[in-house]
């Protein structure tokens, strides 16, 4: 554990020269930017940083997805509480209670504790992120194909069950679809071209980045377009700075929001949205004060902020010792990682020991940035939110075309950047969540390989794949969210549930 | 009977069941050793059946139950349809519309335009029109018309002399 603390300075005092600190301040600032703009998400913002960053060393490129990430999802919170819009999904939470707050006349206070808010909780979840990445690789080295094959199926199956909270079935078939995606081009053992009908550009499959940046980007851009476009900024005459001992009061709050949100982040595919509502959820079940939730209250509003921003060291785990995204821009990050040459998976702990604690190291300048720019530049970064969609959106279109073509160089890249916006497009309209769909195609080949390597070691048989330990425990789970997403099952165990618990007050029966 | 659901239900079937006769379709290189387990359509085709039977539960559910349970006020998540504060009031048709502009001037500049003429030139046109067509609502007097014109055509000057330089000259990222 010392070794790690080690590391971890020894990360911190690298960073430390002109050239990264630069860096660090330029790409939060960007990220916070991105993150308050209605249209650029988190990760579209990583995104499109991942294609420009193409030609940098490894070190610097991760670093500046990072702070874009970090900062991101913090940006968000502005546009929540001050236009009672969430700039990415992860701050659907903070608008609930941070926009009543700005009704008020406290605006500056609630941007105040979501600053507070969102420090505090990626420092928790960066702490987690050293503790658990070491214990969780080592973990994973008992890893072989048949848990890769079912890891793959559960990510996709728990994102599906958690992203799509009143229809799961929907978030499994964007899940499987995704799956499918990936299934085109050429496969590992024979380099058969896959649904590829003869054309060479098909054959070499869609490359994650362009797709990414269709569903999250085009998609995007297409929503936002057709929603009423919106009005101005309220601004605020209060001050922005957290008073501290308004802060400290909540400790437990946040110290139970952050642990919230880095387990959510840590499931893969369920990511800082997941990791909001969850702390917000718990946060008033256990609160004191329950009935200002909603109409503006602190507690709420960093019970929030701390889960969502707590999230993104979460989601780093599974990336760094799985090689497994936990949320959608940690997918672009993975993709970004691999680009770089760097290959994160079980054996990280083995290969690069200090990796994972450069990445906390980056987590905590990040952090350090945001709380910086929190507290000092918070009413002239308003101003961003003064422009007007009609400008934006064409400009983060074109930033949408450069970024597809940008990493292979081939326009085919563009037009699947189009197809998939489109097609992104069509699904959120019918209900269908877009992270377990992007979640699949990451996890696609990584089924693909490993079922099939699997068998071929096993001779054929399934037997392995069924009585190795944590393959059970894996597929176990599985068919558990199976069926406790399908609302029969569902209203059976509520009937059992209540009429165990009695019949004062509640009945208990569905 | 929810008939968008169940039409939805039927295509993805459909999808899924075309995704399990190509994949039975594909090789299975027996004569140089595959076996069942190695064959390529092996995965695609059960991912294929997957969908079929998704698609099969969502069908029935359509016709039967009326289509998936009435969310319970819960926030969809990734589809915010939050209320801002009060915006002048527009008709439904009018954000399809928008929508379809930006589609349609989408495709044409990335997918026709972008590789086949100059990239900056392409880029000035297509954020002067997009900028132009979207605040066309707001040209009231023949005095807006040419301050927002004027603007359109400084912000699409602007955009393609930056990106190009940002990403050609100083991070060295081929552009199309």
């Amino acid at each position: 554990m010392f070794e790690g603390l080690g590391y971890f300075f020894a990360a911190v005092l690298s960073f430390l020269d002109p050239g990264s600190i630069w860096n660090i301040l330029w790409a939060t600032l960007l990220g916070i930017v991105v993150g308050m703009l209605p249209g650029l998400t988190a990760t579209l913002g990583v995104a499109l940083l991942t294609t420009l960053t193409f030609g940098l060393p490894s070190g610097e490129a991760i670093l500046i997805l990072v702070c874009m990430y970090v900062g991101a999802i913090y940006g968000g919170s502005r546009s929540a509480i001050l236009l009672n819009i969430p700039g990415t999904p992860a701050n659907a939470a903070t608008a609930l209670d941070g926009f009543p707050l700005a009704r008020r006349g406290e605006a500056g206070r609630a941007m105040g504790i979501a600053t507070a808010g969102s420090v505090l909780g990626t420092f928790v979840g960066m702490i987690l992120l050293a503790t658990i990445a070491p214990l969780l690789a080592e973990a994973a080295l008992r890893f072989q194909s048949y848990e890769f094959f079912w890891l793959a199926i559960f990510g996709v199956v728990i994102s599906g069950r958690l992203t799509a909270l009143d229809d799961p079935l929907k978030g499994w078939v964007a899940g499987f679809l995704g799956l499918l995606v990936a299934m085109v081009g050429q496969e590992s053992i024979y380099s058969f071209p896959r649904f590829a009908y003869g054309s060479t550009d098909l054959a070499g499959g869609f490359g994650l980045l362009p797709v990414l940046v269709g569903l999250f980007g085009f998609a995007e851009v297409l929503t936002v377009m057709k929603q009423p476009l919106i009005a101005a900024v309220r601004l605020s005459t209060d001050s922005v700075i957290p008073k501290i001992r308004e802060v400290l009061a909540y400790w437990r709050t946040i110290l139970r929001s952050g642990v919230t949100g880095t387990l959510m982040g840590l499931i893969p595919g369920v990511g800082e949205d997941m990791g909001a509502w969850v702390s917000y959820a718990l946060a008033r079940g256990a609160s004191k004060t329950k009935d200002e939730y909603g109409k503006g209250s602190v507690e709420g509003l960093m019970s929030a902020e701390a889960g969502n921003n707590a999230a993104v060291p979460g989601a780093l785990i599974p990336v760094l010792t799985l090689a497994v995204p936990g949320s959608a821009p940690a997918a672009v990050l993975l993709a970004a990682l691999f680009i770089h040459g760097i290959r994160p998976g079980p054996l990280i702990m083995i290969e690069a020991p200090s990796f994972v604690y450069e990445v906390t190291a980056m987590v905590f300048f990040a952090t350090l940035a945001i709380l910086l720019y929190g507290l000092l530049l918070t009413r002239p970064l308003l101003m961003v939110l003064r422009i007007p969609p009609s400008r934006l959106m064409p400009i983060i279109l074109v930033l949408c075309t450069v970024g597809s073509f940008a990493i292979a160089s081939r326009l085919f890249d563009v037009w699947i950047m189009l197809g998939f916006g489109v097609l992104g497009f069509v699904l959120r309209t019918y209900g269908f969540p877009m992270a377990p769909l992007i979640l699949g195609v990451v996890l696609g080949p990584i089924l693909d390989s490993n079922l099939r390597r699997g068998l071929v070691l096993s001779d054929g048989s399934l037997l392995p794949f069924l009585t190795r330990p944590i393959s059970i425990a894996l597929w176990g789970t599985i068919l558990l969210t199976f069926l406790l997403g399908v609302p029969a099952v569902q209203r059976f165990l509520a009937r059992i549930l209540g009429r165990g618990r009695g019949s004062a007050g509640e009945g208990g029966n569905a | 009977m929810n008939r968008t659901e169940l039409v939805v239900a039927l295509v993805l079937t459909a999808f899924g069941a075309v995704v399990v006769a190509e994949s039975l379709r594909m090789p299975r290189f027996e004569n140089i050793g595959g076996s069942f387990a190695t064959a390529p359509g092996l995965v695609p085709g059960l991912l294929g059946a997957v969908l079929v039977l998704f698609g099969v539960v969502m069908a029935i559910r359509a016709v039967v139950a009326g289509g998936p349970p009435e969310a319970p006020g819960r926030p969809i998540l990734l589809e915010e349809e939050v209320e801002g504060p009060a915006e002048p009031q527009e008709p439904p048709s009018a954000g399809r519309t928008r929508m379809m502009w930006m589609l349609g001037l989408s495709l044409l500049y990335a997918g026709v335009l972008v590789g086949r003429i100059d990239f900056a030139l392409a880029t000035f046109l297509f954020v002067f029109a997009g900028i132009v067509v979207f605040e066309l609502p707001a040209f009231r007097s023949a005095r807006a018309v040419t301050n927002r014109t004027a603007i359109a055509g400084v912000i699409a000057l602007a955009v393609a002399w930056a990106v190009p330089f940002v990403f050609e000259r100083i991070f060295l990222v081929n552009l199309p």
